[in-house]
């Protein structure tokens, strides 16, 4: 602005020419001047726009990439009748297992079982562990089964199921101690007197069976706790997904939980923390030694406000007098508001599991926000870039998000907003789940097809795109893409892939087919359970059974 | 123009603070590399910079300005050049050494020079810097002061935060090495021909600058020996030394203090405004020390005959000789009150505004009714009055500005520091009327934009 305002007024108004002769000597011709400048403004306009156009050209193509992705619209006629019975003793023969085998030391993860059928009568018993599969992301994906279990735990509720309420409580309760330590390890107490760094998971002193790998030494991602745990162990590097996934628990806490004394005393404390701690870092995440992990929280280029939002509105709604004002200043003065975008249509082929951690925020926020012109921004910002990304993904999560968030706000005029059919949304979520029922329960590390199956088709487009634009390999490494990718024209349903924890997380556009199959191995079954009760609490799937 | 003698003006310029910034921001550049590499990679135990598995701490601090840095050792290296001004056989000749080697001439006759320029402290496109190492300065400093201030930030979190904070100080230093010290601009116009050349003296600098002046027979005729030789008109009654209201430098002081407690409170100014806040406030010092008269000067350093006009003006930095052939000049010369809406108060009119009313209505629209904010919303629109009738103040003082215009050019000689003419005519009023109005539209239409602009973007 300065430079054209001061080419523009000073020099093609005015004829000053202080501008030039910042190297040499200059001699103008009066008489020639004003077309100088024109032909020099031309040059200038030219190199700028060229400049621009470049660049634009180059992320155009880049997103462009995926358009195959934009136009794979599930054929409805595939879709497969949901035997909504099955589906209820599914959901409830995982959640009997979740607790038993999947919740050690309160954090999510898969475990392999000992084969014990010599000792069982030729069938293997599934109770005896031979260990736990703990992942990079415990935060994540604990925070996610949150969710399901929530939505347990209120359709128990709506459906006078004490007993399955009662169920779902406990296990909410040690999710949410689980949860809570991630907070007090590393930072040695929980509230606003402490640090405010997240764990990707910990363990106490007496786990070393249960986790061996965390207690070994020489890993940097692993650091001992801080003040009275120092004896314990967590893992640092925390990234965004982590972050995502555990304000989504505290998002879930805060909006149906509050009445449970034992999570509410908690996730107050935690958001207070955390707020602290982020409002004095400015939002940037920190790790075990002390440095900048390089997580920021902050919102730019017009995108990815919903995270920042997501934690100030947790701040605002349990401690108003301390965070209200943080948060509006955020949104409104910050203009946070600007950028209620979230991912982009080239995380099909760079960084998939982006769109996951990024659900999670919208998911969180969406229904926490009840102010119905912030509302209406989000929703606008969500539907119009990370929903028009993944709808047509065959995603059960995703799908059953958006329709969480239209019973949650259906006072916020959601439909007027939509252009989707939701019944049809509805089938595909329903679709994706008898498909698991039939090829994936109980939970476990099938053989899956290993040829391509038929209507599917390979494409490379990544290399198209890299050959166009000559890029050399630390170009495609800094850019997340492989020349030699390949993609599939549509993508796979459940019963097509490999299920190997949270299954919603990978890359449905690629066909990858594990070699060998693993049947001790065992996952949570979130895959199923989560969108199950979310649909089962929206009212999208009936209860089957009579209450007990 | 002049009625001296043969004699010359010789110099070595270099623009040594520029080299000294190069310097400082190359060294940093290497003990960053050096510290922390030039690696993207998942896990960096001594910190990282904008996401996980994004980049190590030498991309924030060093790498970004890479690109300014280079620019700035062009401009260094090509400030190296000798030049000689001679006077001789009523003709001017300016020679130019380019890096020492160059040779590039110019004789003009001084019969046909209409007027002659000479800044002490030009400014020019200097703004840029202020955007460049501004942006990275508010940037590097906002994150590091945040580490250095958190009450849990602990080990390596401090180093992080002072090696940032160290980067936006740097920037700082730079700033000021860019700024502050002055370059002359000596600006020649003929009939048909403008003659600009931009130097930096190494050694005596100011007394090179009056040596120029003289050989322009500048300061010989506004020496209080020679007025009583020619004959005057229009001379002021001007008060001696009395000091004129330092406006730009009073505004420029209250936006980065206003930025300043918005950024540490978190209140009011969100990232944008508090950027231009800042730019505006550095731009507005840097105007009110090296452009704007800060003195009334004394009857000597103006002076008028039937063919002539010589002025010179002081800012705290600068001296700036005017002198201008008025033979030639087709149009009367003009003084009036209204300063012309040029490229800087056309930002500073559009701009503020803009983000002003952006913020406050943003705010307005979004918070709820049932949270009791009534303080904030009061403070912030208190702020936002102050700092809208700053500018309202700033851009309507009376401005003394001596416009000349011929058919070829206009020559603008900000007159500030002399008294306004007591007999302006009537039409010239309603001109600075008009002008006025303008402005204050202007300023009113870009807070309402800016207003509406929250309801169209979102």
């Amino acid at each position: 602005l300065f430079l054209f305002g001061e080419i523009l007024w000073e020099k093609m108004l005015f004829m000053k020419c202080h501008f030039k002769s910042t190297i040499k000597m200059k001699v103008y011709k009066k008489s020639k001047y004003k077309t100088q400048l024109i032909a020099k403004m031309v040059v200038l306009m030219a190199i700028l726009g060229g400049s621009s156009f470049g660049v634009f050209y180059i992320f155009n193509s880049y997103e462009g990439i995926a358009d195959f992705s934009i136009d794979a619209r599930p054929d409805k006629s595939s879709f497969k009748t949901a035997n909504l019975t099955t589906l209820e003793e599914i959901a409830i023969g995982l959640d009997e297992r979740y607790p038993k085998y999947h919740l050690p030391l309160n954090q999510s993860t898969s475990c392999t079982f000992n084969n014990d059928s010599m000792e069982n009568g030729g069938i293997v018993s599934y109770t005896n562990v031979s260990s736990y599969h703990f992942s990079d992301n415990e935060a994540l994906w604990t925070g996610i089964d949150y969710v399901g279990w929530t939505y347990k735990y209120l359709s128990a509720q709506k459906e006078n199921d004490t007993v399955m309420e009662r169920y779902a409580h406990d296990v909410l309760i040690n999710m949410t101690s689980g949860l809570t330590m991630l907070m007090i390890v590393p930072n040695g107490g929980l509230g606003p007197n402490f640090g405010g760094i997240l764990g990707r998971g910990y363990a106490p002193p007496d786990a070393k069976e249960t986790w061996p790998y965390i207690f070994r030494d020489g890993i940097e991602k692993h650091f001992t706790g801080t003040g009275n745990y120092t004896d314990w162990r967590w893992r640092g590097y925390t990234s965004n997904d982590e972050f995502s996934g555990y304000y989504l628990f505290l998002a879930m806490a805060t909006k149906y939980l509050m009445n449970i004394s034992f999570i509410a005393e908690r996730v107050s404390l935690i958001v207070d923390q955390l707020c602290f701690n982020f409002l004095n870092t400015n939002f940037l995440g920190l790790h075990g030694s002390g440095a900048t992990t390089g997580v920021d929280q902050k919102p730019y280029m017009f995108s990815g406000a919903f995270i920042q939002c997501l934690l100030l509105k947790l701040g605002a709604i349990h401690f108003p007098e301390k965070y209200a004002q943080k948060y509006y200043h955020q949104l409104a003065n910050d203009m946070a508001y600007l950028s209620t975008h979230e991912g982009g249509v080239h995380e099909v082929f760079a960084n998939y599991y982006a769109y996951n951690f990024a659900l999670c925020t919208c998911l969180g926020y969406l229904i926490l926000e009840d102010d119905p012109e912030i509302w209406n921004i989000f929703f606008d910002g969500y539907y119009n870039s990370i929903w028009q990304y993944t709808k047509n993904h065959r995603d059960a999560w995703s799908n059953s998000i958006i329709l969480m968030i239209a019973n949650e706000c259906a006072h916020l005029n959601l439909n007027a907003r939509v252009s989707e059919n939701m019944s049809i949304v509805v089938a595909d979520v329903k679709d994706q789940l008898q498909r698991f029922a039939e090829t994936h329960y109980p939970d476990r590390g099938y053989l899956m097809g290993q040829s391509l199956p038929e209507g599917y088709v390979e494409v490379q487009p990544v290399a198209e795109f890299v050959d166009a634009m000559n890029f050399g390999e630390d170009t495609q490494n800094l850019l997340g893409i492989d020349k030699d990718d390949k993609f599939l024209n549509k993508p796979l349903t459940i019963d097509l892939r490999d299920v190997d924890g949270w299954a919603w997380n990978n890359n449905p556009f690629v066909f990858r087919p594990r070699a060998t199959e693993r049947l001790l191995h065992e996952n949570t079954g979130s895959t199923f359970t989560v969108p199950y009760w979310m649909l089962r609490y929206s009212g999208h799937i009936t209860r089957e059974s009579a209450v007990l | 123009m002049s009625e001296d003698n043969s004699r010359s003006v010789d110099a070595v310029a270099f623009q040594i603070y520029y080299f000294i910034a190069v310097l400082i921001l190359g060294f940093f550049a290497i003990y960053t590399y050096n510290t922390y590499g030039l690696r993207t990679s998942v896990q960096f135990p001594e910190g990282a910079w904008m996401v996980l598995g994004g980049f190590s701490l030498f991309f924030p601090t060093s790498l970004l300005l890479l690109p300014f840095t280079f620019w700035l050792l062009l401009c260094t290296i090509s400030s190296l050049k000798r030049i000689k001004f001679t006077q001789k056989e009523k003709k001017i000749e300016i020679e130019e050494h380019s890096l020492l080697i160059f040779r590039k001439n110019v004789s003009i006759s001084q019969d046909e020079i209409q007027s002659v320029s000479i800044d002490s402290g030009s400014i020019g496109t200097k703004w840029l810097w202020v955007c460049f190492y501004g942006t990275h300065m508010f940037l590097t400093i906002t994150d590091g002061v945040h580490l250095l201030t958190d009450p849990y930030v602990f080990g390596l979190g401090f180093a992080n935060g002072w090696i940032l904070v160290i980067s936006g100080i740097l920037d700082f230093i730079v700033l000021l090495l860019l700024l502050i010290p002055n370059e002359c601009l000596v600006k020649i116009s003929t009939k048909t021909d403008v003659i600009m050349l931009k130097f930096s003296a190494i050694r005596n600098k100011n007394k090179k600058i009056k040596e120029i002046a003289a050989l322009f027979g500048i300061s010989a005729r506004l020496s209080p020996e020679k007025i009583q030789d020619e004959t005057q008109e229009n001379l002021e009654n001007n008060v001696k030394g009395k000091p004129i209201l330092p406006t730009s430098l009073i505004l420029g002081v209250l936006l980065i203090l206003i930025g300043l407690i918005s950024q540490m409170l978190r209140i009011y100014a969100g990232t944008a405004l508090l950027l231009i806040f800042y730019f505006f406030g550095i731009m507005l010092i840097l105007k009110g020390i090296k452009v704007d008269p800060v003195i009334r000067p004394m009857n000597q350093d103006k002076f008028r005959s039937k063919e002539m006009l010589i002025v010179k003006t002081n800012s705290l930095l600068t001296e700036k000789y005017y002198s201008i052939r008025l033979k030639s000049i087709d149009e009367e010369i003009s003084d009036f009150g209204a300063y012309p809406l040029d490229s800087f108060t056309g930002s500073l009119l559009i701009l503020l505004p803009f983000l002003i009313g952006l913020t406050l209505s943003a705010w307005f629209r979004f918070i709820p009714t049932d949270v009791n904010l009534i303080g904030y919303s009061v403070l912030y629109v208190v702020l936002s009055a102050i700092i809208l009738v700053g500018i309202v103040l700033y851009i309507l003082q009376p401005t003394h500005k001596l416009r000349i215009q011929s058919n070829t050019e206009q020559i603008s000689v900000n007159l500030n520091a002399f008294h306004a003419p007591s007999n302006k005519p009537v039409e010239e009023d309603n001109k600075h009327s008009k002008v006025t109005i303008i402005k204050i539209g202007v300023l009113a239409i870009s807070c309402l934009i800016g207003i509406i602009t929250t309801w169209i973007l979102a």
